[in-house]
């Protein structure tokens, strides 16, 4: 298949290790604007450990990211973040101390900083950013359905509410590229039609995604790339139909299965 | 609030209203450490060295230089909030007990500094000429309390306006969670540094309070233990809610007063009440209020 679109993200050469263990190994990848990029893999494959690279998480790996041109090495993550590139996290990582409301006004911080001198002399300017803040941020729950659950704390949120507000505090940023990170995990089949819908609204309006998933037959229905790492390598990539009937793929997944009888 | 503005007019007793100068003095303090700590979750056992800075500033240039009172507090207020920034800068870095023991470190650097002979040893600086500002001189205590006061309810509002918008929430995402709140565009490392140099301002500000109305300072009253005093208060009254601080003050000003004919066992009931307090309330006086209004 040929590509028409622009890279907006590129990886070269990327590699990170662990005190010893070879996380990635020269992984180079190139995701095209707008495109639904799933990543998937074995546990322990380096799904997650990308994103953390992307995302300024971890800035001790060598190789480069190219985002929109510009190199993100060495970039803090909150200066990744205004770049426009927001994440969600594998394992639920929300504010306890806000309201499901408030944890996503914080994700509007990038366009809508929050300055001492405005907070304490400017009372209207103030107001209406507030105003602002809080109007979008309702929109964005709203978007992920979650608008009723305004004011209440997310620990009481059920595993599937709180990894939709987190999609949900992630879009506040106005994000040109969003990467979820298994966001389909802990989910029942009703949430999981719901993110499908999230996922394909978002593309509809141009945000690039990449999903880290394990749910296979989820991958393959939404993505239009998939990239496969195994061990730390890229060892195959390509639209769905095809990685469905790559034989190192299938390798892959089947060996596991074969443990899996074996240990039994 | 109101209560707060009568009771120098239904107690005209001097004794109390030096009293309550004191724990709006402390108050003050408390207000700004309650974003620092309550909302940004950073703990600071500096907090006395800012406020002596504060204070030594103010009575350094004006009983030596002879500046002007007014002038002497800016000059306090700039030379607090720099040395909050330079040091905050490398111990900022620091999480929990080592931010604490960091800071703690600058305390003492800033207590044996106020002891050398250079800045009036151990006897202090005396002779530091009342408040005046634009030609009034705030020389009666009741006139004092009325400064302090609403300087002190102006600070709250500031800091309830910090805390309660954009920035009090981008606060308590550094406070639960840096690395997130990194990567939801927030600058951690920035964020932090400002609320301590804003909570240092506060600090400077109660030191030339202090400073004015006493007319003598020594390092005595600068001690550790005073930053220890703003945790109890903030604890007591509850952190994270900007007027529990402001009531944790009160506190822990107002009651050994009525527990000081029991001389010996003044420490033991006040060490008893603070123990109860945060076992049974441990949000606080206002948290605990909070739930008994919400139960109803």
């Amino acid at each position: 298949m040929v590509n028409t679109h622009p890279q907006i993200l590129k990886g070269q050469s990327i590699s990170k290790n662990f005190g010893g263990l070879q996380a990635l190994l020269n992984v180079n990848f190139e995701v095209a604007d707008g495109m639904i990029f799933a990543i998937i893999g074995p546990n322990g494959a380096g799904k997650t450990t990308l994103f953390n690279l992307i995302s300024g998480f971890d800035r001790d790996y060598s190789g480069e990211f190219i985002f929109e041109d510009l190199s993100l090495s060495q970039l803090p993550p909150h200066d990744i973040n205004l770049r426009g590139i927001a994440r969600t996290f594998q394992n639920v990582r929300l504010f306890p101390n806000l309201s499901a409301l408030e944890n996503v006004t914080v994700g509007c911080h990038g366009w809508a900083a929050p300055v001492y001198t405005r907070a304490i002399f400017g009372l209207k300017s103030t107001r209406r950013e507030e105003h602002t803040i809080k109007a979008y941020a309702l929109e964005m729950l709203d978007f992920v359905g979650l608008a009723d659950k305004k004011d209440t704390e997310v620990e009481s949120l059920s595993l599937g509410e709180q990894k939709l507000l987190e999609i949900a505090r992630a879009l506040a940023a106005r994000p040109k590229l969003l990467l979820l990170d298994e966001p389909g995990a802990g989910l029942n089949d009703r949430e999981m039609d719901n993110l499908e819908e999230i996922i394909f609204k978002n593309k509809k309006s141009g945000i690039t995604q990449i999903i880290v998933e394990h749910n296979m037959k989820f991958v393959m229905s939404i993505s239009d790339e998939i990239m496969v790492l195994n061990f730390g390598t890229k060892i195959a990539f390509g639209p769905p139909e095809i990685i469905a009937n790559n034989e190192s793929v299938i390798e892959v997944y089947l060996g596991k299965e074969e443990e899996l009888v074996r240990t039994e | 609030m109101a209560a707060i503005f009568l009771f120098p007019l239904v107690f005209p007793e001097s004794y109390w209203i030096t009293v309550f100068i004191y724990v709006g003095i402390y108050g003050l303090i408390v207000v700004g450490y309650d974003l620092l700590l309550g909302y940004c979750g950073q703990i600071s056992l500096g907090h006395n060295a800012l406020f002596a800075i504060g204070a030594y500033a103010t009575a350094i240039t004006t009983t030596w230089f002879g500046w002007s009172p007014i002038f002497g507090i800016i000059g306090g207020i700039c030379i607090t909030c720099l040395i909050a920034f330079v040091v905050g800068i490398p111990t900022l870095r620091l999480r929990g007990y080592y931010l604490a023991i960091a800071t703690m470190g600058f305390a003492f650097i800033v207590e044996a500094l106020i002891r050398t002979q250079y800045l009036g040893g151990s006897s202090g600086i005396s002779g530091i000429p009342h408040l005046s500002i634009l030609g009034y001189t705030f020389d009666s205590d009741r006139s004092y309390y009325y400064l302090v006061w609403s300087i002190v309810f102006l600070a709250a509002i500031v800091c309830l306006r910090i805390g309660e918008t954009a920035l009090g929430r981008s606060m308590k995402a550094v406070h639960t969670d840096e690395e997130a709140a990194g990567c939801m565009g927030i600058n951690v490392a920035k964020t932090k540094i400002q609320v301590f140099v804003f909570s240092a301002a506060l600090a400077a500000i109660a030191g030339s309070l202090y400073a004015h109305y006493g007319t003598v300072i020594s390092p005595n009253s600068f001690n550790i233990m005073l930053s220890v005093k703003l945790l109890l208060m903030l604890f007591l009254g509850g952190a994270g809610s900007i007027f529990g601080g402001l009531i944790g003050a009160l506190i822990l000003f107002a009651l050994p007063e009525f527990l000081e004919h029991m001389e010996r066992l003044e420490l033991v009931l006040e060490g008893l009440v603070f123990m109860l307090i945060l076992i049974f309330l441990p949000k606080g006086l206002v948290g605990g209020l909070n739930r008994i209004l919400n139960l109803k």
